[in-house]
């Protein structure tokens, strides 16, 4: 009985797990405009590399940069960026999709500027699909259900065999 | 003559196993798991963003973004609370409709004192095991977001608040819908007046034009998130602080308790 | 002996519906069966005794314990089987049984209960996929959990076929004997309490209106019955219906006929029925005193 339980429990959990990690989530969704010698920062937090997409209107350029909470601080107080670690940048792009790699979980920021006078761009920030840890601790539990479904099962063949 | 505390244990188990069968458990979990995790997903839409123009003012800037870095998880908890409170509504009324109310008609009432249990016991072991259900459902399902999306990031104090307050509502919410049972000793009304009479209230009565002394004991939840993100103040237009919670919850518990003493009351005197 | 039941003047109405009337019984350890019609007050008045109701005039003790007072006092050494009882449909007679038995100071372990009125082999299967007989035998094990002193049940039998019924009565009478408990049986089935009881009492519209050991009872009542065996029992019963003295007479068989007659009968009945059928055809073999508890039930409920 509580091993029906268990299983049961385990394939719930399991399923639930695997519908949350296909659950859409956005970080930051934006349309923004930036001048040359200012930057728009934006905080996020993921649990793994988020996939980023931007877009530029009016064949103009932006270049982004992001960096890690810590030397946001440092970049707000004025120090240089040749001194910050970059954790990913693109210079002069008119449009942009992918996933970078932060070396995630952690929160950072991205900082967009320009070179040009005001350009007018679309920010999407967001996490990728499916959200790998829950789908992985899913798969993990589901897994788990089937070795005790296969050894019940094994089990119970044994049982009538000798009987 | 009192009870002690092996009977207490045994009727609790006894009464978890007639009415949360082992399904009914792990989907109110799940749907809290789920409920939570969709909340604390959508949340980064609130996060903060900010323009630095040429010459800015470095302190002023690292202060909001200190404050919004600490609150990030506090947001993540009181959204998926919020939704929350629509689930319970929705979700309270039924369990003490089909676990209490329905006692009543399908002779489940009547078997179970013939045993050797209070009635007290009875009433408070079926109100009580619905608000420690949806209550501790609520609160797995936080945790288990918060520690997939926002590991390490948990401000206790914001979280106990929240985490107090859902309690406090829940039991509220469910021991409106108990006397309601035990007044009407029917299934149909308690579900269908119970989440009538709760949705209304939460449309039209958590609205900003409520009087604050009516609506922060019927909504101790919306206080403590108000009071944990600024961005519900600014819509209330108003300053919530900690004496608002402790008001809102404080009363709401109170009046929970008293509904659940008036129920036992009534019960005590009902022929069965 | 004490009674372990003592019921003075209970009054219960409904509205303009008087449930009870002045009920008054009392009961001794055994086996004691209340008959009586649908809505004559016999659940009502367990109801009162098992703390559900309260009535509104008279007194109810059970195991020397008022029944207005505080009902885990004897709820505690009693067991009940109500008419329509609820057990969890998810629970499994094995689980159920332990979690009430949990409830009880001493209580007997399922699995006996369950091999006891044969339910071993469903132990484990679901209350809810069980067949309506085998929830009326798992109602009689939840009644026994608690090793009690007094048992009420409230209809036992109904749902049950034969041989569910003779496991029933002989469990019922092997517990008297055995362990000393004591019944209290509502049956609409007759038979079965003429089995079982030691006593009755019959209820109508809320008033006792006959009460007495099942002997005493059935000789009282049906003294002036008999079976009369005939050759032809549909020629007979045509003869008996025009005579004068015979109060009832009704065709058990082709070849059996039950009539009941006046005291002035009585004397030499069977000589005066040969009298009766001389110059017919039809023969009598031979009579006999007949009387069943039904046959009671005829004279104090419907007749009355």
């Amino acid at each position: 009985m509580g091993r029906l339980r268990l299983k049961e429990t385990l394939l719930v959990l399991g399923m639930v797990l695997l519908v949350i990690s296909f659950i859409p989530s956005t970080l930051v969704s934006d349309v923004g405009d930036v001048e040359e010698g200012s930057y728009f920062g934006y905080l996020f937090q993921g649990e793994t590399n988020p996939y980023i997409t931007i877009e530029v209107w009016h064949d103009r350029n932006i270049s982004f940069f992001i960096v890690s909470l810590e030397d946001s601080f440092r970049f707000i107080d004025g120090e240089p960026i040749e001194d910050l670690t970059i954790l990913f940048s693109l210079e002069n792009i008119n449009e942009y999709s992918g996933i970078p790699d932060l070396g995630a979980p952690g929160k950072y920021f991205i900082f967009i500027t320009t070179g040009s006078d005001i350009v007018l761009y679309t920010l999407v920030i967001s996490r990728s699909l499916p959200h790998f840890w829950v789908l992985m601790s899913g798969l993990v539990i589901l897994s788990l259900d089937l070795s005790i479904h296969l050894f019940q099962l094994s089990k119970s063949r044994k049982s009538v065999k000798n009987h | 003559m009192p009870e002690n505390r092996k009977d207490i244990f045994n009727s609790i188990r006894l009464e978890r196993n007639i009415s949360y069968p082992f399904p009914t458990i792990v989907s109110i979990v799940s749907i809290f798991i789920i409920v939570a995790a969709y909340s604390i997903l959508g949340i980064g839409r609130y996060n903060m963003s900010f323009y630095l123009s040429p010459g800015w003012n470095s302190t002023a800037i690292t202060e909001k973004l200190v404050e919004s870095v600490n609150t990030v998880s506090s947001r993540a908890i009181a959204f998926p609370i919020l939704d929350f409170v629509y689930v319970v509504v929705l979700l309270v009324p039924l369990l003490i409709a089909f676990n209490l109310a329905q006692g009543y008609s399908n002779g489940q009432m009547r078997t179970l004192l013939s045993y050797p249990i209070r009635r007290r016991t009875v009433l408070l072991l079926k109100s009580g095991l619905v608000i420690l259900l949806v209550s501790s459902s609520g609160t797995l399902g936080v945790l288990f977001s918060l520690l997939y999306f926002f590991p390490f990031s948990i401000s206790l104090n914001s979280f106990l608040i929240l985490i107090a307050t859902f309690w406090i509502s829940v039991s509220l919410i469910a021991s409106t819908c108990t006397l309601l049972a035990v007044v009407s000793r029917s299934a149909r009304i308690t579900a269908f007046v119970g989440m009538g009479l709760w949705m209304v209230a939460l449309s039209d009565l958590s609205m900003p034009y409520t009087h604050p002394l009516l609506r922060y004991p019927l909504f101790p939840i919306q206080v403590a998130v108000s009071y944990i993100d600024s961005s519900v103040s600014v819509f209330f237009r108003e300053q919530t602080t900690l004496f608002d919670v402790i008001f809102g919850s404080g009363s709401a518990l109170i009046l929970s308790v008293a509904l659940l003493i008036l129920s036992v009351f009534i019960f005590k005197r009902q022929e069965i | 002996m004490k009674n372990i039941i003592s019921i003075s003047g209970i009054t219960k109405t409904f509205g303009e519906i008087k449930a009870l009337d002045e009920f008054s019984l009392e009961m001794e350890p055994g086996i004691f069966g209340l008959i009586g019609p649908n809505g004559a007050g016999k659940t009502t008045l367990l109801r009162i005794l098992l703390g559900l109701a309260r009535q509104d005039k008279g007194t109810a003790e059970i195991l020397e314990n008022e029944t207005s007072g505080d009902p885990l006092r004897y709820l505690k050494q009693i067991g009940v089987l109500h008419e329509n009882p609820y057990f969890p449909p998810s629970m499994t007679p094995r689980q159920y049984l332990d979690d009430i038995g949990s409830l009880y100071p001493t209580s007997v372990p399922a699995e006996d209960l369950l091999s006891m009125v044969k339910l071993l082999d469903a132990a484990d299967r679901k209350i809810g996929h069980l067949s309506a007989g085998m929830h009326r035998r798992l109602g009689i094990a939840q009644a026994l959990v608690g090793k009690p002193k007094l048992i009420f049940l409230d209809e036992p039998t109904s749902n049950l076929d034969v041989s569910g019924r003779d496991l029933v009565v002989k469990l019922i009478v092997k517990m008297y004997q055995k362990d000393d408990v004591s019944f209290f049986i509502t049956s609409h089935i007759l038979s079965e309490l003429e089995r079982a009881c030691h006593n009755v009492a019959f209820i109508n519209a809320g008033k006792m209106v006959e009460r007495g050991s099942i002997q005493e009872l059935v000789q009282k009542h049906t003294q002036k019955r008999f079976r009369v065996i005939t050759s032809d029992s549909w020629t007979l019963e045509e003869i008996l219906s025009e005579t004068e003295g015979i109060v009832d007479v009704f065709v058990d068989s082709s070849t059996s006929i039950i009539v009941e007659v006046t005291s002035d009968l009585l004397t030499g009945i069977e000589s005066q029925l040969k009298e009766l059928v001389k110059g017919t055809d039809v023969k009598i073999y031979g009579i006999e005193t007949t009387g069943t508890l039904e046959d009671v039930y005829r004279k104090v409920i419907t007749h009355a």
